[in-house]
């Protein structure tokens, strides 16, 4: 039954509570925790402009990034996670491509190339917000 | 509003999830009003502060961009308190917070805003007084009188009629 459900598209009871866990729980607060250190490193860098503080919200963003690779890791582990398992796994993958964009104005300044990019963040945190935020309700 | 506030304020979004419906609705609207009425400016208001000992001035234009940016940011805050309590609500703060430096980008005050030099003082001019006339010699009014022509023009010498000898206090050279 449940391996049928998955074919289908939808995730098994089982895996449901694992993504639901991994979302809500340890993964999902270590990237909490990395993003508030990257939002106040960001912040401060933003209201002293020195490069110091710039490279420790560089820092940070690296951090995130890697909590996010390990989050993203374990939700694809999960499996008969159905298309919630892959929706998931992409919206992390969109939040890395967003923490890169970031990263690439902080480091270059706003030249041409990184604005380009840096303006394509906002876009891809929307997609991967609504589409957690779905999966996480559509998981409850 | 700093960031601890924020912080703050996210927490309490949080922790309001596992309120029920009507009391969660209540505590995130007071915590969006709270982020709309916060004061604002005094952070804004140090930006550009010259350095010590130079006659600089602010940067006005770059002051008032990052104070549109800071409204921005905000109204834009002040959204994320609506998400649920996964990390998007953090992840609308990190956007949000990036999103400075994309504004900023855009509006032509990344970075700090440095104060301009000050403006060029204007030179003191000395005051425009009439020449006065050129006072001419009593020996060129001789020379003159007897229908020579001073030299140079203000005397005292009197030239000669033959302009390759020099002038001399008596006409002619040799006269």
């Amino acid at each position: 039954m449940e391996v049928a459900e998955a074919a289908a598209g939808s995730a098994t009871p089982r895996a449901r509570r694992r993504l639901r866990r991994l979302l809500a729980g340890t993964g999902g607060r270590r990237v909490q925790r990395d993003l508030t250190a990257c939002n106040r490193a960001l912040a401060h860098a933003y209201d002293t402009d020195e490069p110091a503080d710039r490279a420790v919200a560089l820092e940070r963003l690296a951090q995130a990034r890697a909590s996010h690779a390990a989050l993203r890791r374990k939700l694809a582990a999960v499996p008969d996670a159905g298309a919630s398992g892959r929706d998931a796994v992409a919206a992390m993958e969109r939040f890395d491509l967003a923490l890169v964009a970031f990263a690439q104005l902080l480091i270059s300044g706003p030249t041409p190339e990184a604005l380009a990019a840096a303006d394509r963040a906002p876009d891809l945190v929307a997609r991967a917000t609504a589409d957690l935020v779905r999966v996480y309700e559509e998981l409850a | 509003m700093n960031q601890e506030h924020l912080d703050d304020l996210a927490r309490a979004a949080a922790r309001a999830d596992d309120l029920s419906l009507s009391r969660r609705t209540a505590v995130k609207l007071a915590i969006v009003a709270a982020m709309v009425a916060a004061p604002f400016g005094a952070r804004i208001a140090t930006a550009g502060a010259a350095p010590r000992g130079t006659a600089q001035f602010p940067n006005t234009l770059c002051l008032e961009c990052k104070d549109r940016i800071e409204q921005t940011f905000r109204r834009n805050a002040a959204r994320c308190f609506t998400r649920p309590r996964i990390f998007v609500l953090q992840w609308c703060a990190f956007e949000t917070a990036a999103r400075k430096y994309i504004d900023a980008a855009k509006e032509g005050c990344f970075g700090k805003c440095q104060p301009l030099s000050a403006p060029p003082t204007p030179v003191p001019q000395p005051p425009i007084t009439p020449q006065p006339m050129p006072t001419v010699s009593d020996e060129c009014l001789n020379c003159m009188s007897v229908g020579g022509k001073c030299c140079p023009p203000n005397g005292p010498l009197c030239a000669c009629a033959n302009a390759s000898l020099p002038c001399s206090r008596y006409g002619c050279a040799g006269d």
